[in-house]
């Protein structure tokens, strides 16, 4: 793909990522063929700010876990009392970095 | 979807060891009379239940065999007495057999409860607990 078109979208979408997984985003996305471009950017990637004042308010019920799509940790967060909030409050540490993962893994099949 | 397998092992390894570890420290030193026992920070903080309120009291009264009690207070107690008991040898089974059911069964499972038709039903479920268990007061 075009290198201009992969660095705006590395420009608007870097947040998203953890900073090591970004070169290997760009590197992909420049090897990709041009027909999947609207495809990536449909691509519907979860804001991680979003999901950390998620995670302070909600996250003893672990909507924040919903919302990033971990619905397995989200069940077990809500059906503990967000594991009687220490597992709340390990999460307000942990949401951003998951969040960034799961964009990751998100983004990963049509990288390839 | 695809999840790191040991994060899961440790996942439900140490919510299930923390799980009995909670379980004996209730039974032991908490006991259903001293009500002052409250883990629940919503419940602490605003004094209205949340869905899962009542859990232990319902698991600890399961494990003393009083099943109608149980239930009264809070269904969800069958279940996570259930994977209490489950957990430990499913984990068990998977280390010494060197199987991955235990994952595999995870992420079916988290497949499935994302469908709208599992989805919807399970949340409604859920949310009629919660309210049951505001009218109960727990």
């Amino acid at each position: 793909m075009d290198s201009q078109k992969v660095d705006m979208y590395i420009l608007t979408t870097g947040k998203y990522f953890e900073s090591q997984h970004i070169g290997q985003v760009r590197d992909r996305l420049l090897a990709l063929d041009d027909s999947k471009w609207a495809l990536i950017q449909t691509l519907q990637l979860k804001d991680p700010q979003t999901a950390l004042i998620i995670s302070i308010f909600l996250g003893t019920y672990g909507i924040d876990r919903f919302f990033i799509g971990d619905t397995g940790m989200g069940v077990g967060k809500l059906l503990t009392c967000g594991g009687l909030g220490i597992w709340a409050i390990i999460d307000w540490f942990q949401i951003q970095g998951a969040t960034r993962q799961k964009n990751f893994e998100k983004i990963q099949p049509f990288l390839y | 979807m695809r999840q790191s397998g040991k994060r899961i092992y440790l996942l439900l390894g140490g919510l299930a060891l923390a799980g009995h570890a909670w379980l004996l420290y209730y039974l032991a030193w908490g006991g259903p009379a001293e009500s002052s026992l409250l883990a629940c920070p919503t419940r602490k903080l605003t004094g209205i239940p949340c869905p899962a309120c009542g859990t232990t009291r319902s698991a600890a009264a399961l494990a003393q065999g009083q099943f109608e009690l149980a239930l009264w207070t809070n269904p969800l107690g069958y279940l996570a007495l259930a994977f209490l008991l489950a957990i430990p040898f499913w984990l068990a089974y998977d280390l010494l057999c060197k199987s991955q059911s235990l994952k595999q069964a995870y992420q079916r499972a988290e497949a499935k409860i994302k469908q709208p038709q599992f989805a919807w039903p399970l949340a409604l479920l859920l949310l009629a607990n919660w309210i049951w268990n505001i009218f109960k007061l727990l």
